[in-house]
């Protein structure tokens, strides 16, 4: 199929000299023998696990190739990492990991991101735990598809007696190499929150003290008023 | 997930990983290997010429 079938108006046929860097969320997956690891879409490609590179396929109608203009099908993602964020802000999307991937092919560029037929995971950019802290490490989901099981960013202290994978350890068993960014803008504290301070745990037992010497105050007060 | 407003559409090879493979093939060639000499014309060729 050419281009000019499926794209129309001024911009019909661009071809940018490197491909597009774009960020999007999937969910890790593990392989139910435990031997391979992928990627598993968040809504229209929730049923397919990919690989670190991979081809856009219609899931409505193989007929034609992906993206199509009136259809929904191709890889998405979003050209800021920041729309990324929000996106994972999501409580659907809170267990998912930010990728960055590179977006090549057919494509249509949308305002915000991309669809796609060609892409490539170059990195794992986030993978935060439901708690807050960073992930370190992958566990079961409690969800997956036939085959695969999928894994939820998991940090050292959640990850405690839990059977895991550490993002090392899922990268390697990828179909090819990708990063994982630690770097400032990558496997960070939560923006805006703080890491907690040391004392941060004794806290609920000083409470609990001082309502206890409280209580005891407040008895002594009636034991006295009884005894006057 | 919402995307805006369509603004083009087009083609677009992934370079990178071209690059990739032609470094590959490129330390495939620098192998100095006796088995790949073969290649070059030897003084009685296997198959008859002319």
């Amino acid at each position: 199929m050419g281009l000019s079938s499926w794209v129309s108006g001024s911009a019909r046929g661009e071809h940018p000299d490197r491909p597009f860097t774009g960020y999007k969320l999937a969910h890790a997956a593990l392989s139910a023998d435990g031997a391979k690891t992928g990627f598993a879409g968040l809504t229209m490609g929730a049923g397919h696990v990919y690989g670190v590179v991979a081809e856009a396929t219609c899931v409505w109608n193989s007929r034609h190739q992906s993206p199509r203009r009136w259809c929904g099908c191709g890889f998405y993602c979003l050209h800021a990492l920041t729309d990324a964020l929000s996106l994972g802000c999501a409580t659907e999307n809170r267990s998912a990991l930010l990728i960055e991937v590179a977006a090549s092919g057919r494509y249509i560029r949308y305002e915000r991101g991309l669809r796609y037929s060609r892409q490539r995971v170059r990195a794992i950019k986030q993978a935060w735990c439901g708690c807050g802290r960073p992930g370190v490490a992958l566990a079961d989901a409690g969800s997956g598809l036939v085959g695969w099981r999928h894994l939820a960013p998991a940090c050292d202290q959640c990850v405690a007696g839990r059977p895991t994978l550490t993002l090392r350890e899922f990268v390697a068993r990828l179909d090819g190499r990708i990063r994982i960014d630690e770097g400032p803008d990558g496997l960070a504290q939560l923006p805006g929150m703080a890491a907690p301070a040391e004392t941060t745990a004794e806290q609920p037992f000083a409470v609990l003290t001082a309502e206890i010497a409280l209580l005891h105050a407040r008895l002594d007060n009636l034991q006295a008023r009884l005894d006057g | 997930m919402r995307l805006g407003k369509e603004q083009s559409a087009g083609y677009v090879e992934d370079t990178e990983v071209d690059s990739i493979a032609v470094d590959e093939v490129k330390a495939e060639i620098t192998i100095d290997s006796a088995e790949r000499a073969p290649l070059t014309p030897t003084a009685h060729p296997s198959i008859p010429v002319g």
